[in-house]
């Protein structure tokens, strides 16, 4: 071996840089690594927002679903074949529990994050053809954790256990009360071997929400009748028949004969409208209404609103509270508060917020 | 004598130069073969990312036009590239300049980049459209009732042989990266201003490619905004 020369350079200088090179490989490497992981907890964390955001989306046009039908207050059976419509069959579903109807709601395919379409549940006294009243004092049997509810909407979730996915098979998706033979009991359990997010739409909520599209239509009907006929019509007996009694300026909204003019009747003013045929055959003795002469004006005050007084008002009852029967012709079976205290002046509203266990009227006063 | 990396060298002063040069290359051609596995990906990434970029633009603007009409019980009329952003016209009409335009993002307040025409631009640059119903004479856009049936549909093809929604109210979409340069049928479709939109899964096959992002607002949901709000009072 040759001697080293004294003024040599070190050979291992040059290797080191390139060791430099690979440990910044390496950290990059592993960088990557850090950053491929986050990802993946970030597309988890998605995941769960999707899940959330259809659960919603398909809350929400249920909801509207039902406000728009000729008789409010209806919803769609499930979808039992996968199309994405409704399957009706007769006065009920082919199906109670499905996949949510996303082709009649016209909602894209919603589907849970993970890739799997939305399941929905329905109360069979909430579909179209049923033979219930629909009406907010109808009797509801579907339940998410004993809370009564119209209708729930459930994403499945990624497979757990032995579930292989096969189309329409509730226990491939479902598990828990979710998947078992009852098909109007329905939990939120959450386990490392049952995933399903589930919502329901209250039963309150629901008809409050439905309220106000009837009393809307109801108000619409009142007012149109009195541009024709100078007049609100006269009140009915609350309980029945719901037939005009001459000067009775509390109780029942007339809606099966008018007075002083009929519905339909040629009036000074115009032709009298006709109540809507739900209106007749779902709420007749559902709503409280009180109205004022063109001579007395706006007679009537309503605590808690911005609009009173008024020379009109309507009540729709919600669902029935604890200490209420229905059907009854006693109006405390069906309004609280001052709504309560029937006949009156004096009215009580209270915001959707603001309802409780004791109040849940829905008012309008025009 | 033995160097670090394990290579055994001799102390003579060139012979050190040539081997370091021999062992950069090798660092150069691994780090070279590194980095081209990584632009695909990254390329690829960065796609995907302007993708979702889109999807969450017109997340909003769904989100916005619901939120304009809960307030006004109406929806806006599309912007033109004239409009300056706001609806044409601005104020609730039953005939709007148009029912196949942009978005009116000065109208409903939507931040973002946008063009020198004030119109709302997808991660391509190019202008988000927006299209409404002009279904009982334009009462979508003047005043909206709950007896209206809107009249677009979005189909899973040009041909619409698969129907994903028969009655919605308006929809909203970014003509992706190839913008309004396509020839594929599907794409072409929702460009054509009729009443039938498509909407697919992504493809980049030549001449069926489908690279749209669309969104449409369905009237049940709007439905429940409107009566929530009481604005079909």
């Amino acid at each position: 071996m040759k001697p080293v020369p004294l003024d040599a350079k070190p050979p291992h200088f040059s290797s080191g840089a390139a060791i430099l090179i690979f440990i910044t490989l390496i950290l990059l490497a592993a960088t990557s690594l850090l950053v491929v992981e986050l990802s993946v907890n970030q597309r988890l964390q998605l995941r769960t927002n999707d899940k959330a955001s259809s659960l919603g989306e398909a809350q929400q046009a249920l909801l509207g679903y039902a406000l728009a039908q000729a008789i409010p207050g209806t919803l769609p059976c499930p979808d039992s074949t996968g199309d994405g419509l409704a399957n009706p069959n007769g006065a009920n579903c082919q199906s109670q529990l499905g996949l949510l109807p996303t082709r009649t709601l016209n909602l894209p395919e919603l589907d849970d994050g993970s890739g799997a379409k939305l399941w929905y549940a329905v109360d069979l006294n909430y579909v179209g053809n049923a033979t219930a009243l629909k009406n907010s004092s109808v009797t509801t049997t579907l339940r998410l954790d004993a809370r009564t509810v119209s209708a729930v909407v459930i994403a499945p979730g990624p497979a757990v256990d032995n579930q292989s996915r096969q189309l329409l098979v509730r226990t491939d998706f479902l598990e828990g009360l979710n998947a078992d033979a009852d098909l109007a009991e329905y939990e939120s359990t959450s386990s490392a071997s049952q995933n399903d997010r589930i919502v329901g739409i209250d039963v309150g909520r629901y008809w409050a929400l439905m309220e106000r599209r009837v009393l809307i239509d109801a108000t619409q009907l009142l007012n149109a009748y009195r541009a024709a006929c100078n007049e609100y019509p006269w009140a009915a007996n609350f309980g029945g028949p719901y037939t005009s009694v001459n000067s009775q300026q509390n109780g029942a909204p007339p809606l099966n004969t008018a007075l002083p003019d009929n519905w339909g009747a040629a009036c000074a003013g115009g032709t009298a409208p006709t109540p809507a045929t739900y209106l007749v055959n779902h709420w007749i003795d559902q709503l409280y209404y009180g109205m004022c002469t063109a001579a007395q004006g706006n007679c009537l005050t309503v605590l808690g609103s911005s609009v009173s007084p008024v020379a009109g008002i309507l009540l729709a009852p919600g669902i029935a509270l604890a200490s209420q029967t229905r059907p009854d012709s006693d109006p405390g079976d069906y309004f609280e508060a001052e709504n309560d205290s029937l006949p009156t002046t004096q009215f009580r509203q209270r915001t959707l917020n603001n309802h409780t266990s004791s109040y849940n009227d829905i008012t309008n006063g025009f | 004598m033995t160097s670090p990396m394990g290579f055994s060298f001799t102390a003579h002063p060139g012979r050190s130069a040539g081997f370091n040069l021999i062992e950069m290359a090798i660092v150069l051609v691994i780090l070279g073969v590194l980095l081209g596995g990584l632009i695909t990906p990254f390329s690829t990434q960065l796609e995907a990312s302007k993708r979702r970029g889109a999807d969450t633009l017109i997340d909003d603007v769904h989100d916005a036009l619901l939120g304009f009409a809960a307030t006004n019980g109406r929806l806006p009329c599309p912007a033109t590239a004239a409009s300056n952003g706001l609806s044409a016209p601005n104020t609730a009409t039953t005939a709007c300049t148009t029912n196949h335009g942009f978005v009116p993002a000065r109208t409903l307040g939507i931040n973002g980049s946008v063009n020198t025409n004030n119109l709302l631009l997808d991660p391509w640059l190019n202008p988000i459209r927006y299209s409404v119903t002009n279904v009982g004479t334009g009462a979508y856009t003047n005043n909206i009732t709950l007896a209206l049936v809107p009249d677009f549909r979005v189909c899973q093809q040009s041909a619409c042989t698969g129907v994903l929604a028969d009655n919605v109210v308006a929809v909203v979409f970014s003509t992706g990266e190839d913008g309004t340069t396509t020839t594929s049928p599907d794409q072409l479709e929702n460009t054509d201003g009729d009443t039938t939109f498509v909407d697919r899964t992504f493809s980049e096959a030549t001449g069926t490619e489908f690279n749209d992002h669309l969104r449409w607002i369905s009237p049940t949901t709007l439905t429940y905004q409107l009566v929530r709000a009481g604005q079909l009072d």
